[in-house]
């Protein structure tokens, strides 16, 4: 009762009733929603759960980050080797996620918070290194360099390898998403929630009423880049390819109105995403639902970009002129 | 409300920044359970003093000992786990927070439970009179009731000393009659040790049993309020130019 | 080898130069009025977008619509501050970040909308001269543009120091409150600043597109390498955003030649990084 209490604050009984219809909708959702819209359903609650992961950090303690993508693709990208390299089921692969991207959280941080750096700066940090990363793993071969990591399509349905019809990544995803709702609730109604608050209101008054600054911002920054890394490793394995524009992490995210991202329904697919798309000149091939002949195996299929901090690598150029763009973009800058 | 009073040693304090000599050989003690008070004009190093002492920065020179353990150079969160409270001379709410919920903040400190600790922030409230006003988002209050606040989250803190950097500036003299009444009351009820940073002559007169006069971050006089007021030293350099 | 070195290092410098007009835009709008401007690559991809415009149904030569560019662009950041921004120049900063952001995903997708996503370059008459300087070459196209950008660095330079309006803004930059206070008319200030350095941008885009082809998708890079070397040449800093140009556009151009193109933006990230660790004021300012 009292942790009900401590859920809702004070919210008002209609609120909460209106809140748990809510909750039923959208458990019934997949029932009496064509593809399209549970697609659309499903991204809507992948970044409300990848908005949870930010907001610890910046709307709990102040602390702009816009480098988040380099957490989901860290999450991502390890989960996703592991199962490609070694069979590991991704929930396994999600432990080994959230680890490196909680490495990578605390070492952005660590620079951060003990060189003090604050607001532009810190945002700035932190799109250097989810850059510098992104760049890297253009290069880095075990990770699929940057054609990206082609799961087999072949392998065991279920849960437990995160495999399935968009129905299940939907369930999974909003699972996710309450249990994020619930937790960051209960983290901002605690001793540490209200640090963290101190933190972003005033650092200096906080530190003279006895907050540890320091620890409090790493705190944040560990847990939120944890965080961001499961919905990574979620986004890696969706079977449904997502359109690598809709797959911008929550604050940054860039929507493309020429992108036709319709999902290509439930057959199966020959390729598989996983993308770094770095590069001018790849093409991004998903684009109706239709135009299945789009998808070809040796074209980085749908990428979700990750690592990319911004939006929209998203070439949709006809081979022919990939080779002549390619070859002109050589030139950019050199 | 604290558990009695700290005793503060300073010796040899003083800070240059890049070749300023901001404060240069200042010492002086504060006995346990007393009111002492910190003047001088503007620019004294008065509250240079207070920083090194509440740690926000170390000390070029010199030592602070809190109960005989020494302090110097810790970090702030750290002065206040040793004791410590401070209120800044330009006050500093949690703006967006409630009333309430600054006061918590500070109640956290030593009262990890949040519900308990919010108790506790309620009865520091009611005691400086601002337990009306708790839901109330700490950007709105008027200035009187923001000194109120910052007074309220450092004693929340439970500490055994309490530095207030000018907490009577911009009052009204009743205000500050309310203000020297509470922490006359509050020393008398605890025993918690307070030192003072102020300008307001008619409290300092009021409030403080021993006075410590700096001047360009030199310590020139120290002594009973009645002694200060008569030497001339002091008389030449601040209280004569503007007693109030 | 080392011919080869000198070589990048020349194209380097110049193709910097450029670059270090784009910043110079955004040194004087950050330094000025402290707005952090995430659309700055966005920009410089519309003044590309209007050079090449202007050059396919006009037949003007990119460098002759230098003026042009500038003056539209201008025209767009005046209007754009006074309208827009203006209301958020006070306001916490991360308002203000998403408030540029948002505007970058605007721009970006209506340059996708209005020209698509392929590139579109400039073909001018001599694109394929070039100079001879013992065993170095340097491309026309490149020479043209970084003297362009010399000159327009230059004028505002004098922009600056000689006009009243100039040293107006300087005032208000150093001490809004004292600007207001001498009578100054800030919000007008604040939005030549934004033209003014919305032009300068502008200029950059239109003698970038001798060198580059545009496409909507090089704005995030160029908004990235604004910041990189307004930062790592000292923000506010104009001399300083130049050398960061110069610094920034002869490391990628080593970087590309010593290891591989592809790599050549992790120096510049990498750079950042330890500037904003170890010299957040910049390399090419004092220190404070």
């Amino acid at each position: 009762m009292r942790l009900w209490h401590r859920l809702t604050g004070d919210m008002t009984t209609r609120g909460q009733v209106a809140l748990a219809m809510f909750a039923a909708l959208l458990l019934a959702a997949p029932a009496f929603i064509g593809s399209y819209p549970l697609s659309i359903l499903i991204l809507v609650v992948y970044f409300a759960y990848i908005g949870q992961a930010w907001n610890v950090m910046m709307g709990f303690a102040g602390q702009l980050s816009l480098g988040h993508a380099l957490y989901l693709g860290l999450g991502g990208y390890t989960a996703a080797a592991l199962a490609f390299h070694f069979g590991v089921s991704p929930w396994i692969g999600m432990i080994a996620g959230v680890l490196v991207a909680m490495l990578a959280g605390g070492i952005v941080g660590f620079l951060g918070f003990r060189f003090s750096l604050a607001g532009v700066y810190f945002a700035l940090l932190t799109i250097a290194f989810a850059e510098f990363t992104r760049i890297l793993f253009d290069h880095f071969k075990w990770v699929g360099g940057s054609a990206g990591l082609f799961l087999k399509v072949s392998g065991d349905p279920g849960l437990w390898h995160l495999r399935g019809g968009p129905v299940m990544f939907y369930y999974v995803i909003l699972a996710m998403a309450a249990l994020a709702l619930v937790a960051c609730r209960l983290m901002l109604t605690s001793r540490l929630g209200y640090h963290w608050l101190a933190i972003r209101e005033d650092p200096e008054a906080a530190q003279a009423s006895g907050v540890d600054v320091f620890r409090g911002k790493m705190i944040a920054v560990l847990i939120s880049s944890g965080m961001a890394a499961v919905g990574g490793v979620w986004a890696a394995l969706l079977q449904e390819p997502v359109p690598r524009d809709r797959l911008r992490h929550g604050p940054l995210d860039r929507g493309d109105p020429g992108a036709d991202h319709r999902w290509p329904g439930h057959s199966d697919r020959t390729v598989h995403r996983r993308g770094r798309a770095g590069q001018p000149g790849r093409r991004l091939h998903h684009r109706r639902r239709e135009d299945r002949r789009d998808l070809r195996c040796e074209d980085r299929g749908i990428e979700a970009d990750l690592l990319r901090p911004r939006a929209a690598r998203h070439r949709r150029l006809p081979p022919r002129r990939r080779l002549a763009l390619a070859r002109a973009q050589a030139g950019l800058r050199a | 409300m604290s558990t009695g009073g700290a005793t503060l040693n300073v010796r040899g304090l003083g800070k240059s920044f890049r070749g300023l000599r901001a404060v240069h050989d200042v010492g002086f003690d504060v006995p346990a359970g007393a009111i002492h008070a910190l003047i001088g004009p503007n620019g004294a190093g008065k509250t240079t003093t207070f920083n090194m002492i509440a740690g926000v920065f170390p000390p070029s020179a010199g030592t602070v000992q809190l109960d005989g353990r020494t302090i110097t150079g810790l970090r702030p969160d750290r002065v206040c786990d040793a004791g410590i409270g401070r209120t800044f001379q330009i006050v500093k709410p949690f703006p967006g927070l409630s009333v309430l919920d600054n006061v918590l903040i500070g109640a956290l400190k030593r009262e990890p439970d949040v519900s308990r600790a919010r108790d506790r922030a309620l009865t520091v409230l009611r005691e400086l009179g601002l337990h009306d006003k708790r839901a109330m988002t700490a950007s709105n209050l008027t200035l009187p009731d923001r000194k109120r606040l910052e007074v309220a989250r450092a004693l929340a803190t439970q500490p055994r000393l309490l530095l207030l950097d000018e907490v009577m500036a911009g009052l009204r003299p009743t205000e500050t009659d309310q203000m020297v009444a509470f922490l006359r009351e509050l020393n008398a009820r605890t025993g918690l040790t307070i030192l003072l940073i102020e300008h307001v002559m008619r409290a300092v007169m009021a409030l403080s049993q021993h006075i410590v006069v700096l001047n360009y971050g030199e310590k020139i006089a120290e002594g009973s309020p009645e002694a200060i007021a008569r030497d001339q030293r002091v008389l030449d350099v601040y209280l004569g130019q503007d007693a109030h | 080898m080392l011919t080869d070195i000198v070589q990048a290092t020349i194209m380097g410098l110049l193709t910097g130069m450029v670059y270090g007009l784009m910043a110079l835009g955004l040194s004087v709008i950050f330094g000025v009025m402290r707005v952090v401007n995430f659309a700055h690559g966005e920009m410089m991809v519309v003044g590309m977008y209007l050079a090449w415009l202007l050059f396919e149904r006009a037949g003007i030569d990119p460098l002759l619509a230098v003026p042009l560019v500038a003056a539209a662009l201008f025209a767009a950041g005046y209007g754009l501050q006074r309208g827009l921004i203006n209301p958020f120049i006070n306001v916490a900063e991360h308002m203000q970040f998403m408030l540029l952001l948002a505007l970058s995903i605007i721009i970006v997708n209506l340059c996708l909308l209005i020209a698509g996503p392929d590139t579109h370059g400039v073909q001018v008459d001599y694109m394929f001269d070039s100079y001879a300087l013992g065993p170095f070459t340097f491309d026309a196209v490149r020479v043209y543009a970084a003297l362009a950008a010399m000159a327009i660095a230059f004028l505002l330079y004098l922009f600056f120091t000689r006009t009243r309006i100039g040293k107006s803004i300087r005032a208000a930059a150093d001490n809004h409150t004292g600007a207001l206070v001498v009578g100054l008319d800030v919000p007008r200030l604040y939005a030549l600043t934004f033209g003014v350095g919305a032009a300068c941008v502008g200029a950059a885009g239109a003698l970038m597109i001798l060198v580059v082809q545009a496409q909507p998708f090089l704005a995030i890079d160029y908004t990235l390498l604004a910041f990189v070397i307004v930062i790592v040449g000292g923000l506010g800093s104009m001399p300083g955003a130049l050398a960061g140009g110069l610094l920034i556009g002869v490391s990628e151009s080593l970087a590309g030649l010593l290891i591989q193109p592809s790599l050549k933006s992790v120096f510049s990230f990498g750079l950042l990084i330890l500037v904003l660790l170890l010299r957040p004021q910049g390399l090419f300012t004092r220190r404070g």
